[in-house]
């Protein structure tokens, strides 16, 4: 948490405390008429109910957007305390909150009315250097317990970038009506698009429009799911006027007008001056080939302080980003801005390049049916390459031919790769007229391969002693370097020993050796140990020890015994060989049986071998990118258990 | 002193807010001073090897001279070396609320061939980041240009806070980056000299330098870094309180006025000032009352001892008296609008009282019965290891209520909703206290309570089947500090979330593990020890090989790691409090398998007896079912305190311990 983030923290909480004022008036009739509903009874962890939530917008003759918002909780939980906050989004420059307004119903029916002195006004992201977006509040948290009902009141104007809008009919929690109606004036026309549900097909009166569902279940926080974004019903609306006239830049036919409207807002900002040229000159200067000058000039942007100056965001600065000769002189930027600095040095490199819209956070948030900017919330880059350049992450694009994609903000994924994140979405190419939307590539397996070797010598006392070499691939390799680079020596040599001590206790770290091969999508670790009494001695005659020393990282455990929703696994790969030198006078008596399983989303094996009075375990794992659906939660859940028992599974040698 | 020293000490917590929030540092004159050619081309840092980035000078000047306002300059050069001091000093946010001005910022890069790069005023930001009601915060936040390893970062800033003193300020003399030199100047109010107290260093002082200022300095200072299990860094980071005499008004009437001089250069005279301060609140809770007489006179009529008739008040105070302070249902609202307590009887007659209040019942009662009372202000062993020479009273709090039994002092906390009678809250305990009465105070060191009082008791009755899967039921019963931890970590909890804790406990351990059928007990009960009792069954808990099953008998330390994983250590280790684990374990064994081999890990402990494991493994042929116990202790003699030298031998006997905890036993398929 930054100084300023911590700052914001004790301020809302001891702020909330003394500003609350109140009188006991009566509630508005919406919140006593959803007040009385009366909702199910739902399992016990499910913290409230939202016994009502609508969202009545009217785009009006100025052209701006008023959303009436209202929305009533019923708290079923201690924890479900903190869902008692009313908050309102704002930009400074071009939208306001005319109005916002809370009420406490206890469970004896009194009512508590927040006023406008209980309203915290605050930063929306408080690490922006600058950000006009703004954050008008009321937070009761302190004030309900389970039983009582919170509602709020929200009234927003603005003045909408595009004639679209989104609308998700909950959050994780159970909704009993959800509804969302829009207004058009005369001569306009609106239409919109489902997702995650069945069509949800509104209720039209001339230019009145009411979408609105009942009964939402609750969405329990479930690993490895997709986001509460992609799983709750939500529409996409869109309006117009009939004819067509005033809509340009605001609404868009397809995704070829998007491209368009994405160079638009880019392709101004590629500016290329003396000193950009010059740096990108200087950048390349002992490049050879295409490959090489685009990973320099990639690798210097990455290097930029990533710092983000959010003003005139109304204006679709949001999606412009800022001259690239600027973004050089002061040596930082946010993604759109790295993206098209590299641009404009690709372009004094002879290389062309296009920007892409994406979005950050999970791949299959992007729908193509949604023809809307909106959906994107990262900038990145696709390069046009020859066929001389041939790395994982290039795509053949129909019109455009090969292009590499590469984010120019991630500084742990270098050119060649693309993180796993972004990997598989749907993407925008901007490229005018041949541009559009594009699915992004997917790495193989092998690509993110963690491959480990473990030579060690045992003794007869059961100590061990010696080297962990792991090559990190991909973005298996993302890891091992943003934790070599964010944490501090002190606290990169503990992370080691804790990963060491975790699987052989009172492990002795000797050298830790890393080598960073960032260009090569590698990352290689070396660590030199030993520990005494690894092996169990029983009886004087028995050592038992288990092969598996340390953990694969990134171990996944799904032990719920129900799910609700889908599995969605990544791309990667491990293989590790572990050879164990036996001290003299010792056999192996017995030996764990081999595994081998094969699912279609992964398999593993594992492998016990005896030779020259070595013990060689090998295992390996395998996932694909697949999303697992629910009804076959188990076989997921079955084959990690599986995996946990393989690991566990120890070795008993004999002495002679 | 100042004549407007209220209006000073209110601003002061303006002050402390801001820094906290910024990093500081300050400049004498609005150029920037030389860099040497030697700072520019440096490529490792001096004072820590592997540091990220290092201040070459870190400097605050202070100067409270006048009577409206402090003002503080600071001027700060860090050399960057990685990526990450990059990514540390990238940007800057300089909070400020009314009152306080920020003035004359700049900052600068100068790059190793001596190029300079400073940010413009246009790059530098103020933002409103909260305002509610008439509370406003706002920040200059700007971005640091073209930084990267290799560069030399340098701002300064000027900070004025109006109707502001310096006197109770703390000064670090410790960063969370090394510093070459780090010095404060300060000049403090009416050309006095310095007053202040260091702390966990002695080699600086104040010296007079020029235009009336003093200096104290430090140069080659590491950087601060936590390591689990230390002492508070309050006891461990050098740093300084700025002090000064305070008058203060305890009485006025229109014939008398009393107050206090709050002299720090003096322990007598401060605590003895402290003490007067806090007589009242004495005056208060003795005041004699009949009700409050009568009722401890009923309470105890069945006692006959002074511990039995003391015993009973206290379990009145913690039972009978709704203890406002730890009543979950309560709201915010609900708890403003709680009544204003004028007096003790009022807590007796409505039965209800804040923690505070519920601690001064029990003293009148016993004090009503002619014990002798007093308040007990203690240290605090979670924030500092207090003693009476650091005169500074934000360092002791009202903690508990010493009676005098015999010639003994006894403390009573029976506020403390969910504590056992005879023991304080851990931080309370082996600390210092000032017995505070009506006329005098004494000092005297709270007891710690033994291994005798905290302990766990663990009970599991568990079948092993064929597969290796465990499954069984567990009780645990925790009483003393860890039940005390317990309880108060999840009284105000629902139900349903206790549950997902203990869940979330257990499966931290075992991930494999399936819980069921939890129920917890005595939670909110102040006098019952905490229990909890589930059905488990961890699939795979045991190891097949072959014909052998590897089963590590000790469930309740499976999947622990070890206590300590570093090699090296800088600050002491440091414990909370003694406690002790009592374990008791029976796994039926599943038919056709018996014991292979009886190896127990047997005793260990170490020579002082501070701690002790013992394990004992045993089998039931006849049923077929092994035994384990365990007994552990640590903390014995009141040792908590472990110098780094002796870590070493510490974390073997852990690692020891933890072996022996995670032994495992062979089953052989007959």
């Amino acid at each position: 948490m930054t100084q300023i983030s911590q700052l914001l923290f004790v301020l809302l909480v001891t702020i909330s405390l003394f500003t609350t004022v109140f009188a006991d008036d009566g509630a508005p009739n919406w919140l006593k008429q959803a007040a009385a509903i009366q909702p199910p009874i739902y399992a016990k962890d499910v913290p409230g109910v939202v016994l009502h939530d609508s969202n009545d917008v009217t785009l009006d003759a100025q052209g701006n957007l008023v959303t009436v918002e209202h929305h009533a909780i019923k708290i079923l939980t201690r924890e479900g305390r903190e869902y008692a906050v009313a908050q309102a989004l704002y930009l400074t420059s071009s939208s306001r909150v005319r109005e916002i307004s809370a009420w406490v119903i206890r469970p004896d029916g009194s009512v508590k009315e927040y006023d406008k002195k209980s309203v915290l006004d605050r930063v929306s992201d408080p690490d922006d250097i600058y950000d006009e977006y703004r954050v008008k509040a009321i937070n009761a948290t302190g004030d309900v317990d389970a039983g009582f009902i919170f509602g709020y009141s929200v009234i927003t104007e603005k003045k909408p970038l595009f004639y679209q809008d989104n609308h998700f009919f909950q959050s994780d929690l159970p909704v009993m009506q959800s509804r969302y109606s829009l207004s058009v004036p005369a001569g306009w026309k609106a239409s919109s698009i489902t997702f995650n549900h069945a069509e949800i097909k509104p209720q039209t009166n001339d230019t009145s429009y009411v979408w609105e569902l009942r009964n939402l279940p609750f969405i329990r926080d479930e690993p490895l799911s997709p986001s509460i974004r992609n799983i709750v019903p939500r529409i996409a609306v869109k309006f117009a006027p009939a004819n067509g006239a005033q809509a340009e830049g605001r609404s868009f036919p397809d995704w070829t007008a998007v491209s368009r409207w994405e160079n638009s807002m880019s392709d101004p900002s590629v500016i290329v001056d003396d000193a950009v040229a010059a740096k990108a000159r200087e950048l390349t200067a002992g490049a050879k080939t295409e490959l090489e000058k685009i990973r320099a000039v990639g690798s210097y942007v990455q290097g930029l302080q990533y710092i983000s100056i959010d003003i005139g965001v109304a204006q679709g600065n949001g999606y412009r980003p800022r001259p690239s000769n600027l973004v050089l002189s002061r040596g930082y930027g946010d993604c759109k801005d790295k993206a098209n600095l590299m641009r404009a040095m690709l372009r004094v490199l002879k290389i062309e390049s296009y920007p892409v819209g994406i979005y950050s956070g999970d791949p299959n948030f992007v729908r193509e049916e949604w023809v809307s900017p909106s959906q994107f919330n990262h900038a990145i880059i696709a390069v046009k390459v020859s066929d001389e350049t041939v790395v994982p992450t290039v795509l053949n694009h129909p019109k455009l031919g090969r292009l590499l994609i590469f984010d120019a903000t991630d500084p742990f994924t270098p050119v060649g790769d693309l993180p796993d994140y972004l990997q598989g979405s749907l993407a925008l190419i901007g490229a005018g007229d041949n541009g559009g939307l594009a699915r992004m590539p997917v790495t193989l397996p092998e690509t993110n391969l963690l491959e480990r070797n473990v030579e060690v010598s045992l003794t007869d006392d059961g100590s061990i002693k010696g080297i962990i070499k792991e090559v990190a691939n991909g973005q298996e390799s993302t890891v091992f370097r943003a934790q070599r680079r964010l944490l501090s020596s002190d606290d990169y040599k503990k992370l080691i020993e804790n990963w060491l001590t975790r699987g052989a206790t009172g492990a002795q770290l000797g050298k830790i050796m890393p080598n960073d091969k960032k260009e090569a999508a590698r990352f290689d670790l070396d660590v030199e140990f030993s520990a005494p009494r690894y092996a169990q001695l029983m009886q004087n005659r028995l050592l038992v020890f288990k092969p598996a020393i340390v953990g694969r990282r990134g171990g996944v455990f799904l032990t719920e015994a129900k799910r609700d929703q889908p599995v969605m696994l990544d791309s990667n790969s491990m293989k590790e060989t572990v050879t164990f030198n036996l001290p003299p006078g010792f056999v192996v008596d017995e030996m764990p049986d081999a595994v081998n399983l094969e699912m279609p989303f992964g398999k593993y094996t594992t492998k016990y071998e005896v030779k020259d009075n070595k013990l060689v375990f090998t295992r390996s794992l395998t996932t694909n990118r697949t999303t697992v659906p629910v009804e076959k939660y188990n076989s997921v859940k079955d084959f990690y258990t599986k995996i946990m028992a393989a690991e566990q599974a120890p070795v008993v040698l004999l002495k002679k | 002193m100042s004549l407007n020293f209220k209006k000073r000490f209110i601003a002061l917590s303006l002050l402390a807010l801001v820094l906290v929030c910024s990093p500081s540092a300050f400049a004498q004159d609005k150029n920037w001073r030389e860099i040497s050619p030697a700072e520019l081309q440096a490529k490792t840092p001096r004072v820590e090897p592997d540091a990220d980035a290092e201040a070459i000078f870190w400097e605050v000047r202070i100067d409270d001279s006048a009577d409206s306002e402090l003002a503080m300059k600071h001027y700060v050069r860090v050399k960057i070396f990685t990526e990450r001091g990059r990514e540390k000093y990238s940007k800057f946010d300089i909070p400020f609320m009314r009152g306080i001005k920020i003035k004359d910022i700049a900052a600068r890069i100068v790059k190793s061939d001596g190029t300079a790069v400073e940010i413009g005023k246009q790059d530098i930001f103020e933002r409103e980041i909260i305002k509610a009601n008439k509370v406003k915060i706002k920040a200059k936040s700007f971005a640091v240009p073209n930084i990267e390893p290799g560069v030399i970062v340098e701002y300064r800033y000027r900070e004025v806070i109006e109707d502001a003193g310096a006197r109770g300020m703390s000064l670090t003399f410790q960063r969370d980056i090394p510093v070459q030199t780090l010095s404060y100047y300060y000049k403090p109010y009416s050309k006095r000299e310095p007053n202040y107290q260091s702390y966990n260093f002695t080699d600086t002082k104040f010296i007079k330098d020029e235009k009336g200022f003093y200096l104290a300095q430090r140069t080659n200072v590491p950087s601060f870094k936590e390591e689990p299990r230390m002492p508070p860094s309050d006891t461990v980071r050098p740093w300084m309180l700025l002090q000064g005499a305070s008058l203060n008004l305890i009485d006025a009437s229109a014939f008398s006025i009393s107050y206090t001089i709050k002299d720090p250069s003096s322990p007598t005279r401060y605590w003895g000032a402290v003490s007067a301060e806090n007589a009242a609140l004495v005056k208060f809770m003795n005041k004699s009352d009949k009700e409050i007489k009568k009722a401890a006179a009923d309470i105890t009529a069945s006692a006959s001892t002074p511990e039995e008739k003391l015993l009973k008040l206290y379990e009145f105070c913690q039972t009978q008296i709704r203890n406002t302070s730890f009543d979950a249902s309560l709201t915010d609202e609900e708890r403003a609008k709680l009544p204003k307590i004028k007096s003790l009887d009022e807590v007796l007659k409505n039965k209800s009282g804040s923690a505070q209040f519920v601690d001064m019942l029990f003293g009148a009662m016993a004090n009503s019965l002619g014990f002798e009372t007093k308040i007990a202000f203690t240290g605090n062993r979670n924030k500092m290891f207090f003693d009476p020479n650091m005169t500074n009273d934000a360092f002791i709090h009202p903690a508990a209520i010493a009676v005098k039994v015999g010639e003994d002092w006894k403390f009573y906390k029976p506020g403390m909703k969910f504590l056992t009678a005879g023991m304080l809250v851990w931080y309370e305990e082996d600390v210092w206290a000032m017995l505070v009465g009506e006329k005098n105070y004494n000092w005297v060191r709270t007891p710690l309570s033994g291994t005798d009082k905290t302990v766990a008791k663990r009970t599991g009755r568990f079948k092993l089947l064929e597969d290796g899967t465990l499954e069984g039921t567990v009780e645990v019963e925790y009483v003393g500090q860890v039940g005390l931890d317990y309880k108060m970590n999840n009284f105000d909890e629902s139900v349903t979330q206790r549950e997902e804790n203990l869940k979330n406990e257990i499966k931290a351990r075992m991930s494999t593990a399936e819980v069921s059928e939890i129920q917890i007990e005595n939670i909110v009960e102040p006098q019952k020890p905490l229990s909890y009792r589930f059905k488990v069954r961890v699939p795979n808990y045991a190891q097949k090989t072959g014909k052998r099953l590897f089963l590590q008998p000790g469930f309740f330390e499976y999947g622990e790691g070890a206590m300590f994983s570093t090699a090296t250590r800088k600050y002491d280790v440091y414990f909370n409090y003694p406690w002790a684990e009592t374990d008791d374990v029976e796994i039926e064994l599943p038919k056709g398998f018996s014991l292979d081999n009886a190896d127990a890990p047997g005793s260990l402990t170490d020579p002082q007896k501070i701690s002790s494991l013992n394990i004992k493994i045993g089998v039931d042929k006849a049923a077929n079912v092994i035994t384990y116990q365990r007994k552990f202790h640590f903390g014995g003699g009141g040792n908590l305190l472990f110098p780094s030298a002796s870590y070493q031998a510490l974390k073997g006997l852990f690692d020891a311990f933890h072996k022996a905890d995670t032994h495992t036993i062979t089953l052989k398929q007959n």
